[in-house]
């Protein structure tokens, strides 16, 4: 039970509670920090900040697209919270662990193998350790998300601290042992590529592509679903961030030809075709990188980078299936934006080391990386920010999420709201 | 009188309004100037405004700063109007883009009260429901919270802490992200 409040003096504010609701609502949506201290001025302030009414109201004010509060940096070695918000996490780095990928408040790490995955929560500071998943998966290629267990019905306003599913998506490998017995012709060199031959003396075995995989953990259930499997891609799964539109989450692959789409609902895979780059050179250059995401209307996009210097936008054209054939492999793809980074004076024109490493769904912001900095390219205006410096970037993670202050449970029956106009 | 909607357009833009403070001081308002605030608008509506409005919630002081408000404001709403039919020409735009710079400079100049007179404000523009001065001002107050403790929240609003520390040692643990 509460104590009982000490007298009140006078008015805290001569305002009653609506209007002072009125000024709350208005606190920026990326300023948790603030309006998680303003909760704290007094009891009648704590109430109105943990009606949830008030989070539907902030939500209509301000849009229903959350703000990043920050962003996750992957330098190989270790995975570090950036702040873009006045939200700061207790704990900014994680040695030894990569970031794959984050959504609806969580960042997915995984350990020194693929298959060693957590979820980290920065709001609460909560990590979860997923049990690994079946060991017979993903020999050939992996990659992972994570996401509200409630997608497809939940709005995503305060979920991180619910139920979540990881979905793992890869290639699995039939390995096949080689016979070095030459004269029994087991193996022909012959019709072996370059590379297959390679991977042989290397791995001993030989590689032959079997199919590819989708499986789901879930965190009520404590375990990893039975798997489904659809025919190999005759590519690997990318380690770029998925882009999640409606029910359907997308991962890239690797070939940066096309895209693997996995529907949460029937849980079936499929593979949808990209554009082919307007610089057929662009291939050949290292820091080529596609990064999905989910555009402001709503559909699915990517950005590309193309020649290190042109970044476009795509979307994806509604309710054209992209068939994946040999003529018509880029239909259902639109061209909304190109930005040439050679006008930015941050960018060196010449250098061909620029690459994109990220990208904030919603908002259409861009995450590019010039050697040792890190800008955000604004695809509608084309400005660009420096928005770090200091290491060389793998993989940038936006977070981005609603961050409803948690004011407990009892905080929101005990009284205090709306018992009055005024407390004068 | 001339009702608002009516054919009659410039009748009732010259039309004036008596609108009478608590402390029973009288201001003479436009129509259009009044009509900003959609609780003067409604009683214009029902013709009850003869005689003039009585507003036993403000006082004169407040009004006057409220009046100056809606003047500018339905200066700007008219502009508006005018350019939206069917000029829409790059000259245009570029006068609309002026005023929209000078009225937000007026904006910014009239926040410039101390906090009471920026409460009372609040509570005017409730009572009289106008949404513009009521979003500016709640905005104001909400901009000054950034980055303060809640120390210095309750010290700019007299606000007297009635939480246990309990309680409050409950909230920070629950959002410690947000006193790192």
């Amino acid at each position: 039970m509460p104590r009982t409040p000490p007298p009140r003096l006078r008015a805290p504010l001569a305002l009653p509670d609506e209007l002072v609701e009125e000024i709350l609502l208005r606190v920026p949506p990326n300023d948790p920090t603030s309006l998680a201290r303003a909760a704290l001025a007094c009891r009648r302030w704590r109430g109105l900040v943990a009606d949830p009414v008030f989070h539907r109201r902030r939500l209509e004010l301000h849009g229903a697209v959350p703000p990043m509060l920050g962003f996750v940096y992957d330098s190989f070695t270790r995975t570090s919270f950036i702040p873009t918000s006045s939200c700061r996490p207790h704990r900014a780095d994680h040695h030894g662990r990569r970031g794959f990928d984050a959504r609806h408040g969580r960042v997915l790490l995984h350990g020194r193998k693929y298959e060693d995955f957590i979820v980290w929560n920065p709001i609460t500071d909560q990590l979860v350790e997923v049990p690994r998943p079946p060991d017979f998966l993903g020999n050939s290629s992996v990659k992972a998300t994570v996401l509200c267990a409630a997608t497809g019905v939940c709005d995503h306003f305060d979920c991180h601290r619910g139920p979540f599913i990881v979905v793992m998506v890869g290639t699995n490998d039939d390995l096949e042992d080689v016979d070095f017995d030459i004269e029994n012709n087991h193996i022909d060199f012959d019709v072996l590529s370059e590379s297959e031959i390679e991977g042989i003396m290397r791995e001993g075995f030989r590689r032959v592509p079997k199919d590819m995989f989708a499986c789901v953990y879930s965190s009520e259930l404590g375990a990893w679903s039975e798997p489904t499997y659809a025919e190999h891609p005759n590519d690997h799964v990318d380690w770029g961030r998925s882009a999640l539109v409606g029910n359907t989450l997308y991962f890239m692959l690797v070939k940066y030809e096309s895209i693997l789409k996995y529907d949460l609902g029937t849980r079936k895979m499929s593979v949808i075709g990209l554009p082919p780059y307007a610089h057929a050179e662009t291939i050949y250059t290292q820091f080529m990188r596609i990064q999905l995401t989910t555009m402001e209307d709503g559909r699915l996009g990517f950005a590309r980078l193309e020649e290190s210097i042109e970044l476009c936008l795509w979307s994806r054209d509604e309710g054209v299936e992209v068939v994946r054939n040999w003529y018509h492999k880029f239909t259902g793809w639109t061209l909304c934006k190109v930005i040439d980074l050679k006008v930015s004076p941050l960018v060196d024109p010449i250098a061909h080391y620029n690459s994109l490493v990220g990208f904030v769904e919603g908002v259409s912001v861009a995450f590019v990386a010039v050697q040792n900095r890190l800008f955000t390219v604004d695809m509608k205006s084309g400005l660009m920010r420096k928005v770090f410096e200091g290491c060389f970037f793998s993989c940038v993670v936006p977070y981005i999420t609603f961050c409803p202050p948690a004011l407990g449970a009892s905080s929101r029956d005990d009284g205090t709201r709306r018992v009055g106009t005024s407390s004068a | 009188m001339a009702s608002a909607g009516s054919g009659d357009e410039k009748a009732a833009a010259a039309a004036m309004i008596t609108l009478i403070s608590s402390d029973n001081e009288k201001f003479e308002v436009t129509e259009a100037t009044a009509t900003l605030s959609q609780t003067i608008r409604h009683m214009i509506e029902d013709g009850c405004t003869d005689g003039g409005v009585p507003l036993p919630n403000v006082t004169s002081k407040i009004l006057a700063r409220v009046i100056e408000y809606c003047k500018k404001h339905a200066t700007a709403a008219a502009g508006e109007e005018g350019s939206s039919s069917s000029f829409s020409d790059a000259a245009f735009l570029e006068v609309d883009r002026a005023f929209l710079e000078e009225l937000e400079e007026f904006d910014d100049a009239f926040l410039e009260v101390d906090r009471a007179t920026l409460f009372d404000l609040i509570l005017a523009a409730n009572y009289l429901d106008i949404k513009g001065l009521l979003n500016l001002t709640c905005q104001k107050v909400a901009d000054s919270v950034k980055g303060k403790t809640p120390e210095q929240i309750r010290e700019m609003y007299n606000i007297v802490n009635d939480l246990t520390p309990e309680e409050e040692a409950e909230i920070r643990r629950e959002t410690q992200w947000a006193f790192e």
